[in-house]
């Protein structure tokens, strides 16, 4: 039971570092009122131009440049089409999600030997990606939970702590909350909402990104078709969950990453056919999650008029 | 009045050309990194799905689970609904379907004739289908949870829930994963064995013709089109919104549900998991209907040409080894540039208002 239980929670803790990642990203884009349906693209992108790029390169440093700058490229021309243009933003990022799920099955059929995964295991050492932190290591049930975790996990509680900290405290983060709350006050004071938004949009990026790469590069080392499986648009429900508010969201973030990590670990206790039942629970999770935290708010509202989700 | 229909006309076939031009263009890009000659490969594609009647004929097969999709979506759409579950709801449908046809739960010692079996097995797949679009539904119309995610979530639900039924319950006697075939009284039948269109389609262009009258001749039909311009005005007029909005999700599904059945009682004759993948049945409902901007004519030809398409890709993904995923990014860069307005809505005013005041001073000449 013990072991079950710890085991849980290392998961739980691997298991929300892309979620919380894209959660605090996502926040800000949220925030500044677009609709980012292309989170999950980012991810997708994240993990499959770090891999693709480190094999051709042999270096997993290229491959971590590479992805961050696929990443800004995609949200920039989700920028284009949604700030500039003016296009629905739920099409767009929709559509860029078919696109990004479309080019690496297309580009592994066509240079690589397989159309499904893309292995960077000989360059990638996937032990060495886990790090021993000599703190960490002497308390006894912590370090079971927290030590041996991925760099990016570590890295990822103080983004966090700086985004909020962003979010919060400074004329920008507070200007992304103004535009969020009344876009036309905020014009009115003079506040350039596109230019949040592109800003938004590029921390967004990088915090995509970063979520691909713990998911390929440092916790598989390759990838595969599926590898995103719906965590950005998880993430965007986390985000709205949790009421666009940096601490909020990350809170539902790890919510569904301690679904994802029940996930894993009952799956050890079943045979290999029931395991497909599990990987449901995420989902559900979600759908219950909603339904709790919106049953209130529409027994508060008393107006008949439709409130905008 | 005359000249501003005109230049509306031209905005909206500029709207359309481009992101037509622009989506091969990128095919194309993506086609000679490949390697391939992109004109040849347009031309091959065009010419296996067109070119003869045997092609048609396949074209149509691939094109009848499209028509249904995408009348389910845009059915959906016109009253401001994202039905993205479409694709959710097309498994639970078709895994219904399978069940009943492939003579599960004591049914095949029935011997029920085709004419009960086949109206029995689809009507379950209906009525699946849309019981798995109640959740969303539900959610949308009376908590207003925003519907794309909980579809898309709900998407990936069912397929796990149905693979999981198939491996653990229903394995038929296949070594891979799938259901029992389905039983001889109960499939839909070909035209002709060798292509893959069934008299189904029949029932996809029914569904469309019933639509369209719903929508155009009913007072429902006037209702959604209200709720789908403004919401709140047709709240305030007294429409029962909320009952209308959970309604026509349960219509949505029920013809995804439709278009899974008949998907197994034609085409497949068993349910596998993987029977709607790349990028998926509901998926390419969802493009038609973008682009189709719901208008029923405009579904049923686009759901053709996107068979054909289809099925020119498959050919040629056996015969010159393209992959089948730049189908799919096509598809996708359609509809990514299909969303933007070309001329601004205020410049199309102005050059229509400056053409009827020419028109007013002819005439005054």
């Amino acid at each position: 039971m013990y072991d079950f239980i710890v085991s849980l929670l290392y998961y739980t803790v691997q298991m929300s570092t892309p979620l919380l990642l894209c959660c605090i990203g996502g926040v800000f884009v949220q925030k500044a009122g677009t609709m980012n349906f292309a989170l999950e693209a980012g991810i997708n992108v994240g993990a499959f131009s770090s891999i693709v790029f480190t094999v051709i390169s042999g270096s997993i440093f290229a491959g971590i440049c590479s992805s961050f700058i696929w990443c800004l490229v995609l949200n920039a021309v989700f920028g284009l089409f949604v700030i500039k243009l003016k296009a629905n933003a739920t099409i767009v990022g929709l559509s860029l999600n078919m696109i990004i799920s479309a080019i690496p099955p297309f580009l592994l059929s066509v240079f690589f030997p397989s159309r499904g995964f893309l292995s960077a295991l000989d360059i990638i050492d996937l032990a060495s990606m886990k790090v021993d932190v000599p703190i960490l290591r002497s308390i006894p049930f912590i370090s079971d939970i927290f030590n041996n975790q991925t760099r990016l996990t570590y890295l990822t509680f103080f983004i966090i702590i700086f985004l909020t900290f962003v979010f919060y405290k400074t004329k920008f983060g507070v200007y992304i909350q103004v535009t969020g709350e009344n876009k036309g006050a905020a014009e009115a004071v003079g506040i350039n909402t596109n230019f949040l938004k592109w800003v938004a949009l590029a921390i967004s990026a990088c915090t995509c990104a970063m979520a691909g790469m713990n998911l390929s590069v440092e916790l598989t080392g390759m990838f595969n078709l599926n590898i995103a499986s719906a965590r950005g648009l998880i993430c965007l429900s986390a985000i709205n969950c949790g009421k666009k508010r940096p601490i909020q969201a990350c809170l539902f973030g790890l919510l569904f990453g301690f679904s994802n990590a029940l996930q894993v670990c009952l799956s050890k206790y079943v045979d290999v056919n029931t395991t497909e039942l599990f990987k449901v629970i995420p989902y559900i999770t979600i759908i219950i999650v909603f339904l709790i935290t919106e049953i209130p708010v529409s027994m508060k509202n008393t107006m008949r008029i439709f409130r905008e989700a | 009045m005359d000249s501003k229909k005109k230049y509306e006309n031209i905005s909206s076939t500029i709207n359309v050309v481009i992101p037509l031009f622009l989506a091969f263009l990128v095919g194309a890009f993506f086609a000679l990194m490949a390697g391939y000659n992109p004109l040849d490969v347009y031309f091959q594609i065009f010419a296996e799905g067109f070119g003869s009647f045997g092609g048609i004929m396949q074209s149509l097969g691939f094109a009848t689970p499209l028509i249904m999709t995408g009348v389910a979506t845009a059915f959906a759409f016109k009253s401001g609904i994202w039905n993205i579950g479409v694709e959710g709801q097309l498994y639970i449908g078709a895994m219904a379907t399978a069940l009943i046809g492939g003579g599960y739960f004591g049914i095949a010692e029935l011997n029920l004739p085709s004419y009960v079996i086949i109206p029995l097995a689809l009507l379950c797949g209906v009525f699946f289908g849309s019981l798995y679009a109640c959740i969303p539904a539900a959610m949308k119309a009376y908590l207003g949870i925003n519907e794309v995610v909980t579809t898309i979530m709900l998407n990936y639900a069912a397929t796990y829930f149905t693979t999981y039924l198939v491996k653990c319950h229903f394995q038929g006697s296949a070594t891979y994963d799938s259901t029992e075939m389905i039983m001889s009284s109960a499939v839909i039948q070909k035209f002709n064995p060798s292509y893959r269109v069934t008299w189904a389609i029949f029932l996809a262009i029914a569904i469309i013709v019933i639509i369209w009258f719903i929508q155009s001749k009913t007072k429902f039909g006037y209702e959604i089109n209200a709720i789908g311009r403004q919401l709140e005005f047709s709240e305030a007029a007294g429409m029962r919104v909320k009952k209308k909005i959970f309604i026509m999700f349960l219509i949505s599904g029920a013809i995804a549900g439709l278009a899974g059945g008949t998907e197994m009682l034609g085409v497949n004759k068993q349910f596998t998991p993987e029977f709607s993948t790349n990028p998926g049945l509901g998926w390419q409902g969802y493009y038609i209907c973008v682009l189709s901007r719901q208008n029923p004519i405009a579904i049923l030809i686009i759901a053709i040409v996107f068979g054909a398409f289809r099925y020119g890709s498959i050919a040629l993904q056996s015969k010159i080894g393209l992959p089948l995923d730049l189908l799919n990014i096509i598809q996708g860069v359609l509809i990514l540039f299909f969303s933007i307005q070309y001329l601004s809505p205020a410049f199309v005013k102005k050059v229509a208002q400056r053409g009827s005041a020419d028109a007013v001073q002819t005439v005054e000449a």
